[in-house]
């Protein structure tokens, strides 16, 4: 690093502000540093620097799977947004196993990672006290509670559900069943769903819950167990736009009407979802929003900045096209 | 981490050799070591050993983009890989941009990984310059150029688009057409489709869907783009199955009977491919399998985080290949 500031003709600590806080350095100033740097080869340590000042510059996030479309649009904005602050994202998958996430938790406090961004809500015993003991920010994302860990950006599963259920019912169905993966956030969807179906005098919907991951081929044949077993189903909603489009394709191929025979509704408003045929109704959520906005508050706290509520909630939007 | 030794009534090294290296140690010592860990709330320091043994245990890995499923897929199977070797992933997205690239393969040689996974084949001098003198391994996938950086895995864009071609002509397709991203991959798979159609003297419309990655909307209004300038269109090459799903549902929208009046043909084949109706045909490349070669690739190079040993068996160039799988749409 001296070497880079005799080059560059400024002192060592401007050297660290232009690696560190490239915001804080005059553009010329920095050019001059760049420049030096790129001559010369130079790499800071990182690392080292970690050491010194305890601050990794690392935000460790967990993931059930990033082959999950809306998940790794997440993953993309938080990605992104650290990134800009300064912050780089270290990645791991969960494979929707409980003991994985406290385990893989442990792992990234090891490696002193700055904060910590979680999937959902629901975590394994004594993964709670454990990250509060910390001391570092934890961020809960794609669901939400009355009692988060630390802070929390989402939006309520259990009123999507819902929310997607009226809409079924606004629309003449009488009984609706559901298709999602067998994980918590698809239960509190699932939730939703019942009580606005008892509001409506329905004391149950039927549901097929897949082992997860829940790929699109999954849907056709579990729409048609579903209509085998309950033929009165008129309305099935899955738990995301990737099962709906499995399902849609299902009707295509045994010739249901959609949504005359029934009607399908996915959730997350994928692309897909605004090109498929029938064009899909759906419960958008706007999964990039999520990621960006965990991004902010994680650099705003890491800044020192304490936030008024440690709780965003993004909220969703019922999109209704053809399909219901 | 003395605290834990005291606790436990054993020597340091004997704390330290059951984080590290858990198997080493006798299963009743290596639990009362993890019994007064979970007493005291001790997490050990894995950074303070990085400069210690000079090895971070951590592997950069630079994609275009999550948004694109293959990218999300491949860093899923190196995921995989190096989780259970013991090893984190640092992840960072260029934006399909050489400078970002640049920019991102200085912050994490910074950081000291142990080794980079990069994609495609194309670099800057600069950035091989600075990989050259880094001397960690590196991993270049999705393409296979003619001189590696270091190790690559992938297939051959130019034999993907070959065979795309080769297939519709078998099919009896004589005015083609070609949907793809503005974007060097897709080039190559573009490149390699016009060489064959002209070894018949064949030529194809290309219509560019802008840059990439690839959206349902841009392939249906390239699809309209291709039939005007090629009105008697029997056979396209999409290059994403995302391009050719929305080529399938115009078709749709249009009244166009796939793949009668025109035969649609994928690449990378998404679960997607099989789903839809017609069902796509499409080339089919592993995209998970990729990011898990790399990560084998890598491991092999680096050895295990727990012994620290070579592995051995190491080969440069992994060609993973694509296959052809013939569905309803082509």
């Amino acid at each position: 690093m001296t070497d880079v500031a005799a080059a560059a003709g400024v002192s060592l600590v401007t050297v660290s502000r232009a690696i560190n806080s490239p915001d804080q350095v005059a553009p010329a100033t920095l050019a001059a540093v760049r420049a030096a740097v790129g001559q010369l080869g130079y790499l800071p340590n990182l690392t080292a620097g970690s050491l010194a000042s305890s601050r990794s510059r690392i935000v460790g996030c967990l993931v059930p799977t990033i082959s999950h479309t809306v998940i790794a649009e997440t993953v993309e904005a938080l990605t992104r947004t650290l990134g800009d602050g300064g912050y780089q994202v270290m990645l791991a998958q969960t494979q929707h196993r409980p003991d994985d996430e406290a385990r893989l938790v442990e792992t990234f406090l090891a490696r002193r990672v700055d904060a910590i961004v979680l999937t959902g809500v629901n975590h394994a015993v004594g993964l709670r006290s454990r990250l509060q003991s910390s001391g570092i920010p934890v961020l809960e994302t794609w669901d939400m509670s009355s009692q988060p860990i630390d802070l929390l950006v989402g939006f309520s599963n259990h009123d999507a559900g819902f929310a997607a259920g009226r809409h079924l019912f606004d629309r003449g169905c009488r009984m609706p069943a559901y298709i999602g993966s067998d994980e918590a956030r698809s239960h509190h969807q699932l939730q939703g769903l019942r009580a606005v179906a008892a509001q409506h005098g329905v004391p149950d919907v039927p549901a097929e819950l897949i082992l997860p991951p829940a790929n699109i081929e999954d849907a056709g044949p579990r729409l048609a167990a579903l209509l085998a077993r309950r033929p009165e189903v008129d309305a099935v909603f899955c738990s995301n736009d990737t099962l709906a489009a499995g399902a849609l394709f299902e009707c295509r191929r045994r010739g249901w009407e959609v949504p005359g025979r029934i009607a399908v509704m996915g959730f997350g408003d994928l692309p897909i979802a605004r090109a498929g045929f029938p064009r899909l109704s759906t419960v958008q959520v706007r999964g990039g929003r999520i990621g960006e906005r965990a991004g902010q508050l994680l650099l705003a706290r890491l800044a020192g900045q304490q936030q008024a509520d440690p709780v965003v909630d993004i909220g969703f939007e019922v999109v209704q096209r053809e399909s219901t | 981490m003395a605290d834990v030794a005291r606790v436990a009534g054993v020597a340091r090294v004997t704390v330290s050799r059951v984080l590290s290296n858990p198997q080493s140690v006798a299963p009743a010592t290596r639990a009362a070591v993890q019994d007064a860990i979970a007493k005291l709330g001790y997490v050990p320091n894995l950074n303070a050993g990085t400069l210690a043994s000079s090895r971070s245990r951590i592997v950069g890995c630079i994609v275009p983009t999550l948004s694109n499923a293959w990218f999300a897929e491949t860093i899923d199977g190196l995921s995989e890989v190096l989780a259970a070797a013991g090893y984190q992933l640092l992840l960072g997205q260029s934006g399909y941009g050489p400078v970002a690239e640049e920019r991102l393969v200085d912050t994490f040689l910074g950081r000291r990984v142990d080794a980079l996974v990069l994609t495609g084949s194309e670099r800057s001098d600069a950035v091989r310059t600075r990989l050259a003198a880094a001397g960690i391994p590196v991993v270049e996938t999705w393409d296979l150029g003619l001189e590696p950086l270091d190790m690559a895995v992938g297939f051959s864009n130019y034999a993907v688009g070959e065979s795309a071609a080769e297939h519709l002509l078998a099919r009896g397709c004589r005015h083609l057409g070609y949907i793809g991203a503005d974007e060097q991959r897709a080039s190559k798979r573009l490149a390699g489709f016009t060489a064959t159609l002209a070894r018949h003297d064949m030529s194809a419309v290309p219509v560019l869907a802008g840059p990439p990655p690839t959206s349902f909307e841009s392939g249906a209004r390239a699809l309209l783009e291709l039939a005007e300038r090629q009105p008697r269109l029997d056979g396209i090459f999409c290059s994403s199955d995302t391009l050719a799903a929305s080529v399938l549902f115009e078709c749709r929208r249009q009244g166009w009977q796939v793949p009668q009046k025109v035969a649609v043909v994928g690449f990378s084949d998404q679960p997607l491919a099989a789903a839809t109706v017609p069902s796509l045909t499409s080339v089919q490349v592993r995209s998970h399998e990729l990011g898990a070669e790399a990560g084998r690739m890598l491991m092999r190079r680096l050895g295990s985080a727990s012994t620290g040993k070579p592995m051995g068996g190491e080969h440069r160039i992994a060609d993973m290949g694509f296959r052809m799988v013939a569905r309803e749409s082509a």
